[in-house]
This record gives structure tokens, sequence and C-alpha cells, in this order.
């Protein structure tokens, strides 16, 4: 039985042995990151001294740099070609309202594994109010299809286990393009096959047998924030010249900031992701240059 | 006893006198010791509600200036230009994104990037307040950074139509006069972005800044056309 749980979610796709292999892979990769790149202490980013121009030579902690651009690569193809023209049909087809509802269950779905996440980071106050929203929206919200709880001073938010992780101080390893899933890295890959079977919808949808639910979520809601972006997306594109460069970017300060909650801690942005600031021209010697 | 203690104890005016002198003494330290800190806590005060006054008045000319659609772009992007170098250290910003590829640069590649760099900021942002002649701007709170004339202010942009969105400006004073860093919204930082793009863009022409700048040109060469269709769709 225990090994029948995963088939439900991506049968087809993955089966048991090959998740295992991933999770033992992903966690030999983490290791290594651990040890290689420990998020240093982070020396305050902005005073701009020779030493921490030095170390500005691997700030973008991509050592795998080739075969992401090369999965990257795949991805927007794969995007052009399937995600892009289902999420603009999609968007064409339904009204907003019928949209938002979708988003609604979706998230509301999502809520039990969010709760649990916000218990597993003591994050009591928000653990509460993911509660309240999954209660009041499955049922005065109709099933989650609205979001009742929102306008009683309840708002969504979102929570991983890969964030969980952040939270008690791992570091992202390094940046890692999943084929299909896109950005993330060894401790978010891991975050979401953990996600998997923290998720009591795993095991809901196992007792009601309803085949490939998380397949299903999973696609629902990446069409949805598609549709919501396409011309977030396009601009990005247009504005860009290095494309990969500003989505890795992205991601990991993206990342960072969910992980503390949108308040960073000490300096703006998360402190480590600069190392070189704009108070370098105080100590700006052009004499030695030469080098 | 009694007279033990009677013997112990001074008499009643010595008291009285050391008591007084202990409170004074007492006063006077803590005079001493919370001066500085007060004026100190004053100073940084009044700083940051003029960083926050910097920042008030700067975005109230810009929705002023720049949201009337009926004017022609050029005139709106000349505008921008004037605010843009006014309230941002382009030199410094300029400076922050190329990262170690600044100092190894030549002054006049470091000329050129700047001018490049200010032109792909005015294509970008310049159209971008049309129609929005409604937006609300409040400051929600100022924070001083703990390096001297930094501040973060956090603000909340109500537009005319779309949902409110947050955003950190991180301005530094200089000389009384404050000019903007970086623009961070939902942590993610303007500077910090355009730097990991642009390294990585010298990184592929072989650390040449130069090939960054040609990159730069061609992109603001081509979206001069794109541009009208741009404001149309928005």
């Amino acid at each position: 039985m225990g090994q029948e749980a995963l088939p439900i979610l991506y049968s087809g796709i993955l089966d048991w042995s090959f998740t295992r292999r991933l999770i033992v892979v992903l966690a030999a990769l983490t290791l290594v990151a651990g040890c290689a790149s420990q998020p240093k202490p982070a020396a305050d980013g902005w005073s701009g001294s020779g030493e921490q121009e030095i170390a500005d030579v691997d700030t973008e902690n991509d050592p795998l740099e080739l075969l992401n651009r090369f999965t990257f690569a795949f991805n927007m193809a794969l995007d052009t070609l399937v995600f892009q023209p289902v999420a603009a049909t999609y968007r064409f087809l339904l009204p907003v309202e019928v949209r938002d509802s979708v988003r609604n269950a979706m998230r509301n779905l999502r809520a039990p594994l969010i709760l649990i996440n916000d218990v597993l980071q003591g994050e009591m106050a928000r653990a509460e109010t993911t509660l309240v929203r999954f209660l009041v929206n499955s049922t005065l919200g109709v099933l989650g299809l609205f979001d009742v709880a929102n306008d009683m001073g309840y708002p969504y938010h979102d929570e991983d286990f890969g964030q969980t992780l952040g939270a008690h101080g791992m570091g992202e390893g390094f940046y890692l393009v999943l084929p299909v899933l896109g950005p993330s890295n060894p401790r978010d890959g891991i975050g979401i096959l953990v996600d998997i079977y923290l998720d009591p919808m795993t095991y809901a949808a196992e007792a009601a047998d309803i085949e490939d639910f998380l397949l299903a979520r999973t696609l629902a809601e990446g069409i949805d924030k598609r549709a919501r972006n396409i011309e977030t997306i396009e601009d990005l594109k247009r504005d860009s010249i290095d494309f990969y460069a500003r989505v890795r970017s992205l991601y990991r300060q993206s990342r960072a900031n969910e992980i503390n909650n949108g308040e960073a801690p000490d300096d703006i942005p998360t402190p480590g992701l600069y190392s070189f600031g704009f108070d370098s021209d105080d100590q700006e010697n052009p004499e030695g240059e030469a080098n | 006893m009694t007279k033990k203690i009677r013997k112990a104890k001074p008499t009643r005016p010595a008291r009285k006198w050391r008591r007084y002198a202990l409170r004074a003494l007492a006063a006077a330290c803590f005079c001493v010791a919370i001066l500085p800190v007060t004026a100190g806590a004053g100073r940084a005060a009044s700083a940051a509600s003029e960083a926050g006054g910097f920042l008030t008045s700067m975005t109230g000319r810009a929705i002023a200036q720049l949201t009337d659609e009926s004017l022609p772009l050029s005139e709106r992007k000349a505008r921008f230009r004037v605010l843009f170098r006014e309230n941002f250290d382009v030199p410094a910003v300029g400076r922050f994104v190329l990262g170690r590829y600044w100092r190894k640069a030549k002054p006049e590649t470091r000329e050129a990037f700047l001018s490049v760099f200010e032109e792909i900021m005015i294509q970008r942002f310049a159209p971008k307040f049309a129609g929005y002649a409604e937006t609300k701007f409040e400051i929600s709170r100022v924070r001083a950074l703990d390096r001297p004339g930094h501040f973060v202010i956090r603000s909340r942009i109500s537009p005319d139509r779309g949902e409110a969105i947050e955003i950190d400006w991180r301005v530094r004073e200089r000389d009384g006069h404050f000019k903007i860093l970086d623009v961070i919204g939902e942590g993610i930082s303007m500077a910090l972005t355009l730097r990991s793009e642009y390294t990585s863009a010298i990184k592929a022409s072989g650390g040449r800044v130069e090939g960054l700048i040609e990159r730069l040109r061609a992109q603001v060469e081509s979206d001069g056309g794109t541009q009208t269709s741009e404001s149309v769709t928005n």
C-alpha cells in the first residue's frame, strides 16, 4: 500500500523507483552543495571593499549553468508550443469570475499542506489564518470556489516545504532548472517531493480513488498562473538581453523573499545576494585598475 | 541595639545633603548619557522624515508630469529624463549593476554604458505612467539602515485601476540631497536583477563591457518601433 501512494501522483510520468532515485540524487546534491557553498555570514554587501569584489565572482550560485541553460531552452520551447497557447485559450474562453473560482478552488485544495508547513515553521498566526481560510472557504465558499475568508480579513499566503527548509536555515544549494517545473534548486526540489507526502490531499485522493489528482491539480495551477502572467512574461522577455539570467535572479530573490515572509531581516534585499555595493565609489582608486 | 544604629547613621542634615547630591549626580549622569542618544535619535528621525518627504515630492511630480496621455511620448520621455537624472543616482546604480566589471572598464566605456543605461531606463519606464493620473502614493515607514545616510522607504502605490502594490525605495543622503539607489518590489531589487543580467551578458561576450553596451544599444533601437504598440495595449 505504501508504495501505491505515489503512482496517483505522476502515474505515467514518474514511477516510484524513479522518484526514489531522484530523492537520493537530490539529497546527495544538496550535501555536496552544502559543503561547497554554505551561505557566508552575510558580510554587509554594501561596503565594496576589494575582498568582496573577489567574492563577487560567483554570486549567481549556478555551477551547472550550461546544463541549466539547456533545460531552460527546452522549457521555453515547451512553453511556446504548449503552455502559453493553452493558457491564452483558457483566458480567452473563460470569464474572469470563472478563472478566479478556479484559482480559489486550487488554493483551497492546497490549504491543508500550507497549514502543515505554517506549523512546521512555527508560524502560528499564519497557521491560524490558513486554518480559518480552509474551514470558511470549504463551507461558506462552496468547496473553495469563493474566497470568502479573504473578505473577512484572512488573506491567502503560500507555503511549501522548500520554504520550511529555508526558514530553518537550509541554504538553496545551487540554482537548478528542472525540466517542465522550471527554476528551482536542490532544497526546493526536495521540498516538492516532500510536499507530496506531507499533503493530506494525496491520501484523501487515494482513499477516494481519484486518479491523477495531484497531476491534475498541478496542471490547473500551472495554467491559471501562466494565464495571469501572459503580458508580464512577454514584457520580461522583451526587456531582457539575457532572459535566462534575469529569470534566475528573479527566482532566487523571490524565494528568499518568500522564505522570510516578505520581511527582510537586516538589509534589503537578502544579505549575501549583494556582494559589492553602491558605496564602491567611495573607495575608488583609478590607479589600482591596471591589474 | 538602638545605639549602634544611631552610630551608623549620619546626622539628619548630612543624610539629606547626601541624598540630594546623589540625586543630582544621578540626574546629571542620566542627562549626559541620554543627551547624545536623544539628539541622535532626533537627528535620525528628522533625516528619516526628510527622506520620506523627498520621495513624496518626487512621486508627486512624476504623477503630475508623466500621466497625461495626450502629451506626445517624446515629451513625456524628456520629462522622465529630467526627473530620472535629478532623483536617481545614475552613476552609483550604473556602477552597482556592472559589479566587478566597472573597475576594469575604461572611463569612456563607463560613460558609454551610463548613457545607454539611461536610455534603457527611459524607454522602459517613461510610457508606464500614462493614464495613471489618480494614483495615490503613501509612505508606510522609513527605516534608517546601519550605513549612514541610507534609508529604505516602504510605500504603497494605489493606481487608478488594478491592485495596490508595495514598493521599497532605497535612498541615500549626501550633502543634504537624497537620491534613489534601488527600487524593490516583493523582495525583488531592480539593481540586483539588472546586475545579474548585465554581468551575465558581459561574461557571454568574453568579459567585455562593450559587448553589453552593443546589445543594450540594439535593444534601444529595436524597441523604438514597438513603443507605440505598447502604449496602445496598455
